[in-house]
């Protein structure tokens, strides 16, 4: 780790450890899991950005059925490329010590497959899609269950808002269980 | 009349004021006096009858318009911090600032603009921007968790520092003393954050578990971070016992060596030194030099001058063998399994503590069996607090907090069933698979919950849990009583037989012991689904109760066998007759001094709690050993059946059970054996790297979905009752027990308690004395009442919350409708199918604080108020209108009277 501390000024790990929910160490880590996706050698600039094909190769990240839409969510240019720091936020949201509702913020936005800031019948099948992967539920099964989701939590009709959605998750505390990795 | 104008009265606003001015309809009339109650019904009634398709769902264009409203552009800025919930929520001003510019209309087109405007909003904050602690940690925060890429955060951040540095220094009105002051808090806060962050980052087995979820999921994780807290809760306890009993006990030792030299037995030392020194060091983890001699005969024999009426057994098994010079008697190899033989003469158990007290300085003694006392108590109450806060914690995070808002639980299962840390592909597909099995569990419930079953099935099904639960019950009974046989019946053959004790003869019981509980808790597991659950998880919680009384029976009827055993005055004559011949012939004298001194029925007791632990380990071992080797031998197989999968397979409950179980004998066998953390914490250690091996290795992952977080909890009530329980039964043995008379810390006394008693001054009898009083079966019921109240209020202030709940669900609908009505309406006025009413009209109709024109004023709800003034052509006799109307346009008519 000793010479992996030197690819940062000091107020830069400071302003980094400010403004994530990682340690310091945390972020060391980070940097080196990123030099292992794109090649220590090229990149030495933080803010340079690379294709998100690159990124998906992290393990945690290569068997996630949602990896396409949490690399759009988090590429904070939405142009199919990630930098550093936004690697460092998409590690940070998925710590452990984030916040619930940041969680949840960002977990709306990647299940909102069609990105119109509700999550309505098309989303939710898409996700059960790819939530069961290989093996597929029958059409009217899926719709069934769609159907049901929306009945149970939609209040406003047009499907579960951004605030239904955190809320929801308010009450659910398998979520932070499951939607978090360690670097 | 031409025109005709409905009003809406969102709240509570004076309706004669409004429709006062044009009293024409009475109709109008009719649909205001019963609003809310018309409201209610319909809304009722409309979503019975149209099950699925949503009621006020938008066609494409209205909900175009839906985007454009203020509410929905909200969200996107509101940061965590605003909205925790709990003790803050009030929102902080830069926020309100923000929401209000968003308000009247104004959102940032480019970044550098939404940079610019929460850099402004902040600005304008002066709790934010103070300059104290309180202001630096609120600003670290806020920035934190606001839901904006990395690069903003960084570019506010700047901005913020900048402006704050600029104001400083225009303003130099801080004094020496506030910056000093500043300072410090502000490096005692940083110093604080980064022993957090040294105790996160380094804390134990952080990789090994990272790994282990990585391709097994959280759940299996869960089990693994479960021993980790075991295993940090018992080391506190082993460094209070080996702090506080163990090395003093040890010092008095080794001072009663140096002080009183004994020449007679210096060879025997030379001679045992290396094997005693080596194995003992093994078992308590400290260097071996000091029990070396600790334990060279020379302690019992300056026991026996001083004592020499109360010589116990354990004095006289090592004596004679020593004296043979037969080294492997001092210390058989069967002793590491039975616990007997040499154990029995190091401080592993109660046996071997003395009972007075010894200084080491002038004037400054120290009380073995006061500390005794205080040390195990301390144990049990540390126990009990930090588990008791676990639970809370986790009761009050699971069940009350969630357990009333119910209606979301499918959208809990879909949204919360990924588990982000999987790394693997094996993991991945199986994770697949359970959920889509779950799924499809789910969906074969909502068809059970429309065919209804009928009361005679259902009766049917109750008759057939309680029989089983009856079963159950008895076998348990039957269970106990054979346990309590065999071991009068263990006792009554040494008698017979004259066997010695260190031969594999002990390790019957504990053997059985453990193969009851290794394969009882599979049997359950098999009854329970003969059973007929419906719900995998009160599946689970029926064999979690069953497993749990199982090991609490059989721990109960050892400990209290023991027990009786030493209060029958009959069987105590016969022990003594047992361990008097038991002796090697030729030491009649000291049998004879041992006559009169009973036998030490608490080192006993404790050598079981030994041998359940060891043996427990090594089946543990052999059946991973076993299932390796299966594994190995299987491998080539092409077909895999069932019973395949079933090995090798890693069952999260039965394992968190078996760790649970551990802990249990560690509690029960705490009094008598006061070193069992100590061989809980090694086996733990031990434990936790074969099962990452196996894990890792060969076993599969879990097909059944885990809920951690509910389970979890579950786990954690079970070891607290088995907790609670053992502190029951310390207290009552502290009480009403009778102590053995000749060995142990409490020697000489009838009850433990007396002891403490007698060698009390004034000022600690009053601390006994509350002691005493807290531990009276009436006070105990009394704080047990006080809690359960407390339970009770909790429950009963979270049911009135999910009533609540309940109220503002419904009006949140009723104002959905609203919103959807209007959104029709204003589409519709666009379209041209509604006329504006005359401007004199309007004004006529609504006061002109609440026009509808300004956008701020439709979501301020109390001041809402809207006149639809529609036109209909002159021909057409204008319709009732009832508040149904405005669903939307091809229902209506099926709603209005």
């Amino acid at each position: 780790m000793g010479n992996n501390k030197s690819s940062f000024l000091e107020e830069e790990l400071q302003e980094y450890e400010d403004l994530t929910f990682l340690t310091r160490k945390e972020i060391i880590t980070a940097w080196s899991r990123w030099e292992g996706l794109i090649g220590s050698n090229v990149a030495n600039n933080k803010a340079t950005r690379y294709p998100a094909e690159t990124i998906e190769e992290l393990p945690e990240l290569k068997h996630n059925p949602f990896r396409d839409r949490i690399l759009r969510v988090f590429s904070s240019q939405r142009d199919h490329k990630l930098s550093f720091e936004d690697f460092l936020d998409l590690v940070s949201v998925m710590s452990d010590k984030a916040p619930l509702q940041l969680k949840a913020y960002y977990a709306f936005h990647i299940f909102d497959y069609n990105e119109d800031r509700t999550l309505d019948g098309s989303d939710l099948s898409i996700v059960v899609d790819k939530l069961t992967g290989a093996e597929e539920l029958l059409q009217e099964q899926k719709k069934k269950l769609v159907d049901r989701l929306l009945e149970e939590t939609d209040l406003d009709g047009g499907g579960i808002s951004e605030e239904e959605f955190k809320h929801l998750l308010t009450k659910c505390p398998d979520f932070v269980h499951t939607f978090r990795f360690s670097i | 009349m031409a025109s005709y104008t409905h009003t809406v009265e969102v709240e509570n606003i004076p309706l004669n004021e409004i429709s006062g001015n044009h009293s024409s309809s009475s109709d109008d009339e009719h649909s205001h006096v019963n609003l809310r109650r018309a409201r209610t019904d319909v809304h009722l009634r409309e979503r019975h009858n149209r099950e699925s398709t949503k009621y006020h769902s938008y066609s494409g264009r209205e909900r175009r318009v839906q985007y454009m409203l203020p509410s929905q552009h909200g969200g996107e800025l509101l940061s965590s911090h605003t909205l925790h919930y709990g003790s803050e929520h009030r929102q902080s001003a830069w926020f309100n600032t923000v929401m209000a510019r968003r308000r009247r209309g104004v959102s940032p087109n480019t970044e550098d603009e939404a940079v610019e405007e929460l850099a402004d909003a902040m600005e304008g904050d002066e709790k934010l921007m103070s300059e104290n602690v309180d202001g630096e940690i609120m600003r670290r925060e806020v920035l934190r968790e606001l839901y904006k890429p990395l690069r903003v955060k960084k570019e506010i951040r700047r901005r913020l520092t900048a402006r704050r540095s600029s104001h400083r220094y225009s303003s130099r009105t801080i004094s020496r003393m506030q910056y000093l002051k500043y300072t410090l808090s502000m490096r005692w806060y940083k110093i604080r954050q980064s022993v957090l962050d040294t105790f996160h980052d380094y804390s134990l087995w952080h990789k090994e578990i990272k790994e282990i979820e990585g391709t097994f999921g959280t759940g299996v994780g869960s089990y693994f971070k479960f021993l980790r807290y075991l295993f940090l809760l018992n080391l506190t306890i082993v460094i209070i016992v080996c702090g506080f009993l163990l090395t003093p006990q040890l010092l008095a030792r080794l001072h009663d060596d140096t002080s009183m030299p004994h020449t007679t037995t210096d060879v025997p030392v030379t001679t045992g030194a290396t094997p005693l020194g080596f194995s003992f060091k093994n078992v308590s983890g400290k260097p071996g030099t000091v029990r070396v001699v600790s334990n060279s005969p020379a302690t019992t024999s300056v026991a026996g001058t001083r004592r020499p009426t109360s010589l116990s057994t354990t004095t006289k098994k090592v004596i004679p063998s020593i004296e043979n010079d037969d080294t492997t008697k001092v210390f058989g190899p069967l002793d590491w399994l039975t616990g007997a033989g040499w154990f029995e003469s190091t401080e592993l158990y109660y046996g071997t503590y003395r009972s007075d007290s010894f200084s080491l300085m002038k004037d400054v003694h120290y009380n073995i069996s006061r500390a005794y006392f205080f040390v195990i108590f301390l144990a049990y109450v540390i126990y009990l607090i930090v588990i008791l806060h676990r639970v809370i914690v986790l009761y009050k995070n699971n069940y009350i907090d969630v357990e009333h808002d119910m209606s979301a639980s499918f959208v809990k299962k879909v949204f919360s069933s990924w588990d982000f840390s999987i790394t693997e592909k094996k993991a991945a597909t199986i994770k697949h698979r359970s959920i889509y099995n779950e799924l499809k569990e789910l969906l074969q419930e909502f068809l059970s919950e429309e065919q209804e079953e009928g009361w005679l099935r259902q009766l049917a099904g109750w008759c057939i849990k309680l029989l089983f639960w009856a079963i159950v019950l008895v076998s348990l009974g039957l269970l106990g009583w054979a346990m309590y046989a065999m071991l009068k019946s263990g006792i009554d053959k040494d008698i017979i037989t004259k066997t010695d004790s260190s031969g594999f003869g002990p390790l019957v019981y504990p053997l059985i012991v453990t193969c009851i509980i290794i394969i009882v808790p599979w049997v359950f597991g098999i009854i329970v689904k003969v059973e007929g659950y419906r719900i995998p998880r009160h599946r689970l919680y029926v064999t979690l109760i069953r497993t749990i009384l199982l090991e609490l029976t059989v721990l109960g009827v050892l400990v209290g066998f023991w027990y009786m055993h030493a209060v029958d005055p009959n069987s105590t004559t016969h022990t003594d007759d047992s361990n008097t011949n038991k002796g090697i012939g030729d030491f009649k004298i000291l049998s004879e001094s041992l006559q009169e001194a009973d036998y030490c029925w608490e080192t006993s007791l404790g050598e079981e709690f030994y041998r359940l632990l060891i043996i427990d380990f090594f089946v543990v071992v052999i059946m991973q050993l076993a299932t390796l080797i299966f594994f190995v031998a299987t491998q080539k197989q092409i077909t895999k059946g069932k019973i395949h999968h079933y090995l090798l397979e890693f069952d999260i409950s039965r394992n968190t059970l078996h760790l649970i179980y551990n802990q249990t004998l560690l509690w029960a066998g705490l009094f008598f054996c006061p070193l069992t953390p100590v061989i809980v914490l090694l086996k733990i250690t031990i434990m936790f790297y074969i099962q990452k091996f196996s894990v890792l290795k060969f076993l599969q992952p879990d097909e059944r979905p885990w809920r951690a977080a509910q389970t979890e909890t579950v786990f954690f009530a079970l070891t607290l009752v088995s907790l609670i329980l053992s502190f029951l039964g310390y207290g009552f043995i502290i009480f009403r027990g009778n102590a053995s008379s000749s060995c142990g810390p409490f020697q000489g006394c009838h009850h433990y308690i007396d002891c403490l008693w007698n060698a009390a001054n004034n000022n600690e009898k009053k601390v006994l004395n509350i002691f005493s009083w807290i531990l009276k079966p009436g006070v105990v019921a009394g704080i047990l009442g006080i809690l359960f109240i407390l339970v009770y209020c909790a429950k009963s202030i979270a049911e009135g919350r999910a009533e609540m709940i309940k109220v503002l669900r419904r009006q949140l609908e009723l104002e959905v409708r609203d919103k959807a009505f209007l959104l029709q309406l204003t589409d519709k006025v666009r379209r041209g199918e509604y006329r504006p009413a005359s401007p004199a009209h309007i004004r006529a109709a609504s006061p002109p604080r609440s026009s509808p024109a300004a956008p701020q004023d439709l979501t301020q709800r109390s001041s809402f108020v809207f006149t639809d003034n529609k036109v209909h052509p002159v021909h057409v006799e204008p319709e009732p209108r009832h508040f149904s109307d405005y669903t939307d346009a091809h229902s209506s008519d099926r709603y209005s009277p």
